[in-house]
Formats: C-alpha cells, sequence, structure tokens
C-alpha cells in the first residue's frame, strides 16, 4: 500500500494521505472514503484509528483520503469565516481534488464527534456526497435510556425515599419531553433536555429534518454509537428516539458498548474497521467479485 | 534555497517502508543557519506532541532554520503498523531522517530534539553516527525503559477507566496502551533502555531540558557529568503538563518549553 501526501485548497495550504485501495481498481461505482478530524486531534485519529480506519477501507476496495480541516493538524486556517463554514470548503475542496486527480465523482464521509457533524453539514450541500458514516454523532435520550439508568441506580440507593424521588424525576422529564403527535420535520412541544455533552447539540426535530434532507436525495446514512457517550445506553436508542420522525428503521444504528469515545483499545478499533467496510460492501458492491478475498486488519 | 511552500509533506526512504516527513524551510535567511530535526515521542504522546512539534517548527523557522519532523516505521503516517516495526529499526529511521534533512537543507549545522521516548531514541542512534551533530536536545527523556513500561501500562488502564464507566479490558495487561500494541519483542527492547548508563552520542552539544524531573532523571544527570561533551541542564517547570491523563485531548502547547528550545538551538556555536 503506497500512500500519498496530498496538498490542496486555497494556496494548497490542506494537507493530507491519499490511500489507493488494493483491489477493484477500475470500480468507478466505488466511492472514496474521505476520514475527517475528531476534534482538534490531527488526521492521524485518536490513538492512530483513522489511519487504520483507511488502509481497512483501502484493503477494501475502497480509495481514501484522510486529511487535516484548515486550522487543524498541518492545515492553516482560513479566514474570514467560521470554523463550520471553513469545514464545509475544506471538504468540497478535498472532493475536487479527488475528483480532478483521481476522477472519483462519489464520496463517502466519516467522523467521529466533531467529524460527524461536519459530514452532515457537508452532505446537505454537496450531492457528491453518497454516504455518511456518523461515529457518536448527537445523542439524544429516551424513556428506555432513563429506565435503564434508573435499573442501575436501583442498586446505589440508600433508602425507598430517595428512590421514589428518582422515579419521580425520571416521569416528569419523560412527560416533559413526550412529544404530541408530530410528524416528521415537525418540532412538537417544549425543547427535550439538553444531554450533558460538551458540543451544542441541536433540536432532535432539527437534526431528524437534516437526516432527512440526506437520505431524501438517496445517499445512505451509518450511525454507530460506542459506549463512551453519556447519552446513549441501548442498541435501539436511536430508532426510539427518531421513531415519531419517521426515521426509526430508516438508518442503520449501531452499537458497540464495549468501545470508548475515542476506540483507545485495539480490539474495538478492528470491530469499527469491519463495521465500516460491512456497511459499504452492501450499498456500493463491487462490480466484480474478487476471489480469494482476504479481511484486512486494522489493529 | 527557499522553497515555494513554507512547509512541505512527503514520504522518504525505502521504497518497501516508506517514512512520512514534513519539511519546514526557513522562513528568513538567518546568520546562523542550520537544521533542526524533531524524534517523536512514542504512542499515544506522539499525537499529543503533533502540535507541540508543528509550533516547535514554525518557530525554528521563523529564526532561519531548516526543519524535519516525521514518523517512525509503522507510526503516524508512515507506512507499516506499530507491531511491524521495531525499537532498533526506529533507531535506523532517526539515521535516515537525518540525511533526508541534510539533503534538503544542505545545512553543516544540524541539530537533534528528542522528546520522551524519541529523546532516548535520540541518544541511542546518535552514537553510531560517523559525523558529529552540533547539539543534541533532550526533552524530559524516557531513562529508564523499565519504568516508561510500568507508566505505559498505568496510563492506559487509568484512561480506560476514567473514560468508561463500566471498561473490561479486550486484551491481555500490558500488550497495549492507549491504541498502540505493546509486543513482547518492543517491552524488552524498550525495557533495555538505561540512559545512566550509555555512552555519550556524537553530539557537540547535550542539553536535557525537564519539566518533572524525576530520580531517574537525576541518575542521568550524574551519568552526564562524566560524558566530554559539553552538556546542561534546563529545568522548566512552570511548564503545561501537555502529557497528562487530563490533557489526552487537549492539545496543550507548552511554549515556555519552546521558547527554551529554540534558544539553546541559535546559542549552539
Amino acid at each position: 500500500m503506497r500512500e500519498r501526501a496530498v496538498q490542496f485548497g486555497p494556496g494548497q495550504t490542506l494537507i493530507g494521505i491519499a490511500t489507493p485501495r488494493l483491489r477493484n481498481e477500475n470500480d468507478p461505482d466505488r466511492p472514496t472514503w474521505i476520514f475527517l478530524n475528531a476534534g482538534i486531534v490531527n488526521r492521524v485519529g485518536p490513538h492512530r484509528f483513522t489511519v487504520k480506519l483507511a488502509r481497512r477501507v483501502a484493503m477494501a476496495g475502497f480509495p481514501a483520503l484522510r486529511f487535516d480541516l484548515s486550522g487543524l493538524g498541518d492545515s492553516r486556517p482560513r479566514s474570514g469565516v467560521t470554523f463550520e463554514q471553513a469545514a464545509i470548503q475544506d471538504i468540497r475542496d478535498a472532493m475536487d481534488h479527488l475528483q480532478h486527480t483521481t476522477q472519483a465523482s462519489k464520496f463517502v464521509l466519516c467522523g467521529l464527534c466533531s467529524g460527524a457533524d461536519n459530514s452532515v453539514r457537508a452532505a446537505l450541500v454537496d450531492p457528491r456526497i453518497a454516504a455518511i458514516a456518523l461515529l457518536d454523532p448527537y445523542a439524544y435520550r429516551t424513556i428506555g435510556f432513563y429506565v435503564r439508568r434508573l435499573i442501575r441506580q436501583v442498586g446505589r440507593v440508600s433508602s425507598w425515599k430517595t428512590l421514589a424521588r428518582r422515579v419521580g424525576g425520571v416521569l416528569r422529564r419523560y412527560a416533559w419531553q413526550r412529544p404530541s403527535a408530530g410528524a416528521r420535520n415537525a418540532e412538537s412541544g417544549p425543547s427535550p433536555p439538553q444531554p450533558t455533552y460538551d458540543r451544542p447539540t441541536p433540536e432532535r426535530s432539527a437534526f431528524a429534518a437534516d437526516l432527512w434532507t440526506i437520505l431524501d436525495r438517496g445517499a445512505h446514512i451509518l450511525v454507530v454509537y460506542s459506549g463512551g457517550m453519556e447519552d446513549y445506553s441501548y442498541a435501539g436508542q436511536f430508532n426510539a428516539a427518531f421513531r415519531r420522525y419517521g426515521l426509526g428503521g430508516r438508518i442503520p444504528a449501531e452499537f458497540l458498548p464495549e468501545s470508548n469515545h475515542t476506540y483507545t483499545e485495539i480490539a474495538q478499533q478492528r470491530l469499527l474497521g469491519d463495521l465500516l467496510v460491512a456497511w459499504a460492501d452492501r450499498h456500493f458492491p463491487a462490480a466484480v467479485a474478487s476471489p480469494g478475498r482476504q479481511a484486512g486488519s486494522v489493529g | 534555497m527557499l522553497w515555494k511552500y513554507a512547509m512541505r509533506p512527503f514520504f522518504f526512504g525505502r521504497s518497501e517502508r516508506l517514512l512520512f516527513g514534513t519539511y519546514h524551510a526557513p522562513a528568513i535567511r538567518s546568520s546562523r543557519p542550520g537544521a533542526v530535526l524533531l524524534c517523536n515521542p512514542f504512542g499515544q504522546e506522539a499525537i499529543q506532541a503533533h502540535r507541540i512539534y508543528a509550533t516547535l517548527a514554525a518557530k525554528l523557522s521563523k529564526v532561519g532554520q531548516h526543519v524535519l519532523r516525521f514518523d517512525y516505521y509503522g507510526t503516524g503516517d508512515s507506512a507499516g503498523e506499530v507491531e511491524e516495526g521495531s525499537q532498533s529499526e526506529w533507531l535506523q529511521n532517526i539515521v535516515e531522517a537525518h540525511e533526508e534533512l541534510l539533503a534538503l537543507s544542505g545545512a553543516s549545522r544540524v541539530n537533534w530534539v528528542g522528546l520522551r521516548y524519541g529523546a532516548s531514541l535520540a541518544v541511542l542512534a546518535g552514537r553510531s553516527l560517523r559525523r558529529a551533530i552540533a547539539s543534541l536536545v533532550l526533552w524530559d527523556p524516557v531513562v529508564d525503559g523499565s519504568e516508561y513500561l510500568q507508566y505505559l501500562e498505568k496510563i492506559h488502564a487509568a484512561f480506560m477507566r476514567k473514560d468508561m464507566r463500566c471498561w473490561r479490558p479486550s486484551a491481555a495487561r500490558g500488550t497495549e496502551s492507549l491504541g498502540f500494541p505493546l509486543g513482547s519483542d518492543l517491552k524488552s527492547q524498550i525495557a533495555s533502555i538505561d540512559l545512566s548508563g550509555v555512552n555519550s552520542p556524537k553530539a557537540r552539544q547535550v542539553t536535557v531540558v525537564t519539566t518533572n524531573p524525576t530520580k531517574s532523571c537525576e541518575r542521568f544527570r550524574e551519568a552526564m557529568a562524566g560524558w566530554s561533551e559539553f552538556t546542561q541542564w534546563v529545568e522548566v517547570t512552570s511548564s503545561s503538563p501537555w502529557n497528562s491523563d487530563d490533557a489526552m485531548n487537549a492539545m496543550l502547547v507548552p511554549m515556555d518549553t519552546l521558547d527554551a528550545i529554540v534558544a539553546r538551538v541559535l546559542e549552539v556555536p
């Protein structure tokens, strides 16, 4: 696998690494993966997991690019725009570069945390993005979340009085956030409680509307939640949280309870890589089956 | 020669085991031209050091130095995986990067800066040079490899316990640290590090910058007293704890330490 250092964008100041695919070299229908920064960590990714993921998808027959958004890692900041605006332009510059240099026409964006947020923003405005894989995107609490938390806490309560107070608190919160008969894209009732998350979380209805906009133009979405997300605690939580918006079952939602937020452990990094490739293979199957296919290691 | 772009990412080295490097051209023509090679720490510390080294490289470039930062084989953006590399190969990588920097810069005055495990590798690699470098700056070097392995194991468990409510390790204890595998060969090579017992590297000057002096550092200081080269010990106690557990995703840049290193590089005759 011979990777290339690439420079593109304004004044060639965006920097990344392009990974060629190892199989299905002449399959134009297979999109190029673009991996985005997680928080302020450079393109290598937390615990180098972005390098491993890029090589994992390349081994499965998808070219990949990991690069630093402007102002992160080795890429220079853009002036006069917000970080969010700059991120969208950076991603479009990356796609322009790949389109020009490799004739790629379809792309999959993959990002963790803020990288997931930027994937959604870019997919809303650029139709070349055929799919997005969101790792720990915004999470929204549900009645199931509170019930599970309560069950965990029951073992720790010191008295029935404490338990009653906690049950009452959960019921009050659920009543507050319970929707009216809302259809998709429709805001209903007061805002749900904001998760204790260190990035601003949009209203659930706004996030649902964004996801629908992306789905409606034929793009695919995968969401993967780790066990490190404070506001996500069971496999069906995404579907439950978005059922009233008609998204339940429309977006595959995976839950990796043994993984922490940054996929620190090598076994969890491998699991994530396998999961991403399996999803991509389903939506973008190879034109010609390759005999002797080998599973790649991301470890 | 000044490059068209202040910074250039590229791959170099043996075609089957390519290394990733980032070259920073001097931003000004200096009366004290020279070149600086930055040697990475290991594992998660290397990721946390990325911003620190990028900042240091920019500072050095602004005072007229050529700078090369690079990733060892199997680390960062370089080819391969950690388990395919070894400490002995990483020592060779430092020499390869040194030769690349000589070719890029044409400089005759070359300095090496190493951080943590990278400082230890720089000391060991510096012993095999044919020609002495101008100076070697060792920033919080790993003096005792066995102690360092204990640290790697401890910080992994501490981080995971803090990050996960009910952490169940998915690998045997001591076989990985914060996403980086620790194979038995690598562990035995790291365990063999004892800077207090090594001969001096081929550098005209050696400076140790410490932000958190330990007992093993003191042993190293005593050993350095016996070296023939000019040695200096600089303590920067106000420095930000860039590699602490709390700073795992903060990317702190200890500017006071960087300023001390830049000053030291410029002082070297």
